[in-house]
């Protein structure tokens, strides 16, 4: 734990003061004026060397970075996954996509259909049954007495 | 519904006017640096230069104080400003420029400190010489005996053990307060923490500094 945390204690000013003002004397310790005069020519020195020494692939993504930066790179990667989370809503939330297997005019129809091929039923099977000739008008059969000894 | 159309007297509106531009000001005081820097981004060589130029002595001043070392404290700057340099785009405004490459100075010298095995602290040779026209020097010396005695040398380099002897924290809020004089809100924004966190940092800072010190009193 950082010594932040501790409750401050009263200080005893004289001696801070002091402290205070030794520290403000270091502000002249600093070097002479020529070293500030060379200073930039170091720096322009140093970044020539840099840039000839960095290899060609380095230069180039550093450039590439640089111009990345100010089209708005951000905008650009944000613009695209919105874009691709938009695409990816749209083909999972498409109405009976699961449902519904895709037909083509020259597909082929299932194989149980392929075998399963009846003969067209002729005039005879399709006209209903013959009645027989006893039957009444009102659709009951005359019955004898006899016959109704046998049962 | 209706809203009703006040007219306020001129005078109302215009103080009005400059209190919220007033209001405006204190939150947020123009870059000195603006022009330099537009110039700079647009690939203006000698503007980034003037750039340089001007921060040189104050951002030494901040590398040196906390390091302690010349030669140090000089590459640390080179790598500073190259930094600076291949950043720039990216620099967007939100802080003035001086808060940025503070900022930038501060991050890099803490993280040079935490690589450098300890190294013996090479002060420089050169002291201003004005330092014995200083009203601090001057006051310290009369107040204290042993201050008076000890040469400027000695003196210069018995603070830079004591500035040492601090983590590299409290070192950079005590350098930029005590040594470059600037005040607990810029602190705060350049080393990212609260006021409070700089205030308290600068308290435990002084007492230990005191301890360090202690044969420099009466």
């Amino acid at each position: 734990m950082e010594d932040e945390s501790k409750t401050p204690l009263p200080e005893d000013h004289q001696d801070i003061s002091m402290v205070r003002q030794l520290l403000a004397v270091k502000r002249h310790e600093k070097p002479d004026d020529a070293y500030f005069d060379s200073f930039l020519t170091e720096f322009q020195t140093r970044q020539r060397s840099e840039m000839l020494s960095q290899s060609a692939r380095g230069l180039l993504m550093e450039r590439v970075g640089t111009w990345w930066w100010s089209v708005g790179g951000k905008k650009w990667v944000y613009g695209a996954g919105a874009a691709t989370a938009a695409i990816a809503m749209g083909v999972a939330f498409r109405p009976n996509a699961a449902d519904k297997p895709a037909i083509s005019e020259n597909s082929q129809p299932p194989a149980f259909e392929m075998n399963l091929q009846l003969p067209s039923p002729s005039e005879s099977d399709l006209r209903p049954p013959a009645m027989p000739s006893r039957v009444s008008k009102y659709g009951l059969i005359p019955v004898s007495a006899s016959s109704l000894q046998e049962l | 519904m209706v809203t009703p159309n006040i007219t306020l007297p001129l005078s109302v509106a215009v103080a009005a006017d400059s209190m919220k531009t007033a209001k405006e000001d204190t939150r947020r005081k123009p870059d000195p640096d603006k022009e330099l820097v537009a110039r700079a981004q647009n690939g203006d060589t000698v503007a980034f230069d003037e750039l340089v130029v001007k921060f040189t002595p104050k951002l030494y001043g901040l590398v040196y104080h906390m390091t302690s070392n010349h030669e140090d404290t000089n590459d640390v700057l080179q790598d500073v400003f190259a930094k600076a340099y291949r950043a720039l785009k990216r620099f967007q405004g939100k802080s003035t420029f001086y808060t940025w490459i503070y900022s930038i100075a501060t991050n890099m010298t803490l993280n040079f400190l935490k690589k450098r095995n300890r190294r013996r602290a090479m002060s420089l040779d050169d002291v201003d010489s004005a330092i014995e026209n200083d009203p601090d020097y001057i006051e310290a010396t009369s107040k204290s005996d042993p201050v008076r005695e000890a040469n400027i040398g000695e003196l210069q380099e018995r603070l830079n053990i004591a500035m040492q002897q601090l983590s590299e924290d409290h070192r950079a809020v005590v350098t930029m307060y005590d040594i470059q004089g600037m005040p607990h809100a810029e602190i705060a924004k350049i080393v990212g923490a609260s006021e409070g966190t700089v205030r308290s940092r600068l308290f435990y800072a002084h007492r230990q500094l005191q301890t360090y010190l202690e044969d420099f009193r009466k």
